[in-house]
């Protein structure tokens, strides 16, 4: 029988009891928290530098563009300023700008620390300084070419005044200074204040201008002096062509009327004047003759010794006329009438109230002047009160009234009189003119016509006024233009002293010169006028 | 549109934070599911381990049961063929086969000791995954909370570039 043996069934496993462990830790799910804890980190990082960013941004962009404004006004305050100067040169205006830009730029960058900053505001400087500086140059280039021009005017009008009234070297060295190769002209056009086509055409002007001041200087010493052959001299001159060759047409036209009318004037006025002196020489003597005649009446009338030789050598030296000379020549041979005849007297008196105008007065006068003395119808002595009755009812007649009211509205009405001002301007011709007026008004009144009538009072005063007419539409000559009177605004020469005349005068000479409202021949005619008057101030002083 | 604008963002704003904070929580919690999970496994591997050995006794009891029982026939055949059982080759034999089975039964209880060590470790393992598990629920958690953080502060900065100064 076969014997079982046993041999082991189980094998020992070859494990060993350790698995690999699959287990891995994430490193993402593990590490979420931290990542959102550092990403967190990270944003509130982002967040703080961004806002740190812009914070420090806006701050740096508001302090510059505080101190960017504060340029920018300041250099707007510089250019207006500057509108206000008159520069002369560009140094000077360079200098002005510099001078008033450096305060600006220490300003603008005054306690800047910011190293970002500065820079920039520095930057804004140069930027702005460049646009301030080119606005300031644009202006302080307009003012330098004024006063360029100003000064250039001002001696170019001193030049032609010089031309026009001098001569010889004077005139050689004033001529080549207006016109020479280095003269004004020369020189505006090579400063760049005029082109040559305007230089030429100011040379022509200028020529035409000395010319017309000449002639006018001329005419107004011929006025000064009164001097109508000069006057008309110049006329016949300025017909001649070759004469002040410089003169245009025009200008010579109308400085061929200024100097015929002048010498048409002057001559009238020569006249007049000759008439007036002897008229006054006359009744001077005439007033002498009344005032002798009173004084040796008197003499007689208290009984005082008066000499037939004494009555004699008055009436030899023109002091008595014939009609006193022989009443008193009688009065002393004869002697006086005891008593008048009051009937005469009566007769007298109503004549004389019956008078239309002085000269019936002195008519009645003289036709009872040779009724007095001894043996006639009044005595000496009862004449002389009423002569000097007939004398004062002389400015009572109809005539004596109607003189009165039609001289006052002369005076009223004819320039600017001491009676009435309605508030227009008074001015030295307006003076003049009424004076003038007046005057005319009174040697016409006083004298008679061609027939040795009497002139009718209303024909006087319409001649008159006439004629003022016609003086205020001719007269543009001695006298002071509109716009000088402008000047004088309200002043009136009038009862003022020569040191107040002549300051006014000085000023107004002064605000004409620095005027632009005038030209150059105008303000040297306005001169002329002004030197005239300072020369003769009480001209303007009477009315 | 600005005064609009203002509460939009705020209120955008606070959704988004509330959002962070509640997909944490989400996260959280099904990271603590699964860790629960690993538990659940780690206790089954431990109570695996346990039933090996207990199974491998009994495998052992039967064993020596049977191999008795091949030890009878063994001795029985000598004793059949004249040979005396308890000398000589017989017992010779009788304690080959003894020391085969001692092997035998020491060789299951030392592969049920290595079953039980694997399943040991797979427990292990489930409770390393379900710890795992919970950290990253933890840390879910807490990125919740920051992104609502990284909100509300995205939302913050907003608002102060948008607000005049």
């Amino acid at each position: 029988m076969r014997v079982p043996t046993y041999k082991r069934q189980t094998k020992m496993t070859a494990k060993t009891g350790a698995i690999n462990f699959s287990v891995q830790a994430n490193p993402g799910a593990l590490s979420a928290g931290s990542n959102a804890m550092a990403q967190f980190g990270q944003q509130a990082m982002n967040v703080t530098l961004d806002y740190m960013e812009k914070q420090l941004k806006m701050e740096r962009q508001a302090d510059i563009n505080n101190r960017e404004n504060k340029i920018r006004e300041k250099a707007t305050n510089l250019i207006t300023e500057a509108q206000t100067k008159n520069f002369k040169t560009t140094t000077e205006a360079n200098t002005y700008f510099d001078n008033k830009w450096k305060p600006i730029q220490l300003n603008a960058l005054k306690g800047v620390t910011d190293r970002v900053v500065s820079p920039i505001v520095n930057e804004k400087l140069t930027d702005l300084r460049a646009i301030a500086l080119n606005d300031f140059n644009k202006i302080s280039r307009l003012k330098i070419i004024d006063y360029g021009k100003a000064e250039a005017l001002k001696l170019e009008s001193k030049l032609i005044d010089t031309i026009s009234s001098s001569s010889g070297s004077a005139l050689a060295e004033a001529t080549d200074k207006l016109y020479g190769e280095n003269g004004l002209y020369a020189t505006m056009v090579a400063d760049n204040l005029i082109n040559l086509e305007t230089a030429q055409k100011r040379i022509i002007g200028s020529k035409s201008k000395t010319a017309k001041l000449t002639v006018n200087k001329e005419l107004a010493a011929a006025a000064y002096g009164q001097d109508y052959n000069a006057a008309n001299k110049i006329a016949a001159q300025l017909f001649d062509n070759t004469m002040y060759p410089d003169l245009k047409g025009e200008a010579r036209v109308t400085a061929q009327k200024q100097a015929s009318g002048l010498a048409t004037r002057l001559e009238r006025q020569v006249a007049r004047s000759q008439e007036k002196e002897s008229k006054v020489a006359d009744l001077k003597i005439k007033k002498t003759q009344i005032k002798t005649n009173r004084l040796y009446n008197d003499k007689l009338n208290n009984n005082e010794v008066v000499t037939l030789q004494k009555i004699e050598s008055l009436y030899g030296d023109n002091l008595l006329n014939d009609t006193q000379y022989n009443n008193i020549r009688e009065r002393i041979i004869e002697g006086d009438e005891i008593g008048s005849d009051q009937g005469t007297i009566l007769e007298f008196r109503n004549e004389i109230y019956d008078a239309q105008d002085k000269f019936q007065v002195d008519i009645i006068i003289e036709k009872y002047e040779k009724n007095l003395g001894k043996g006639k119808p009044i005595s000496y002595q009862d004449f002389i009160p009423l002569r000097e009755f007939a004398e004062d009812q002389k400015a009572k007649t109809p005539r004596a009234l109607e003189i009165k009211r039609l001289r006052g509205l002369i005076r009223e009405n004819v320039g600017t009189s001491s009676a009435i001002n309605y508030g227009v301007n008074t001015s030295v011709r307006d003076n003049m003119m009424s004076a003038d007026a007046l005057d005319t008004f009174d040697r016409l009144i006083n004298d008679k016509d061609v027939n040795g009538k009497t002139r009718i009072v209303r024909e006087v005063y319409e001649e008159v006024v006439s004629q003022v007419r016609e003086a205020k539409t001719t007269q543009s000559f001695l006298s002071l233009n509109s716009t000088s009177r402008g000047f004088l605004t309200n002043f009136k020469f009038k009862n003022k002293s020569e040191i107040e005349v002549k300051t006014r005068l000085n000023t107004l000479r002064q605000e004409i010169f620095d005027s632009d409202k005038f030209t150059a021949l105008e303000k040297a005619i306005e001169f002329e006028t002004i030197k005239l008057f300072q020369n003769n101030y009480e001209i303007i002083t009477k009315k | 549109m600005t005064t609009m604008a203002v509460p939009l963002l705020i209120a955008s704003t606070a959704v988004a934070a509330i959002g962070a904070i509640q997909a944490g929580k989400d996260q959280k919690k099904a990271h603590d599911y699964n860790a629960s999970i690993n538990d659940r496994n780690a206790k089954a591997s431990d109570q695996a381990a346990e039933q090996l050995i207990l199974q491998n006794e009994v495998d052992v009891k039967k064993f020596r049961n049977d191999f008795d029982d091949v030890q009878d026939a063994t001795s029985q055949a000598f004793r059949y063929n004249g040979w005396m059982a308890d000398t000589g080759t017989p017992l010779k034999v009788a304690l080959a086969n003894a020391s085969e089975a001692d092997d035998q039964v020491n060789v299951m209880r030392y592969n049920a000791k290595v079953g039980k060590q694997e399943l040991n470790e797979q427990g292990v393992q489930q409770r390393m995954q379900g710890e795992l598990n919970r950290m990253y629920g933890r840390n879910a958690a807490r990125a919740g909370k920051f992104k609502a953080l990284g909100s509300l502060l995205s939302g913050a900065s907003s608002y102060a570039a948008m607000k005049p100064v």
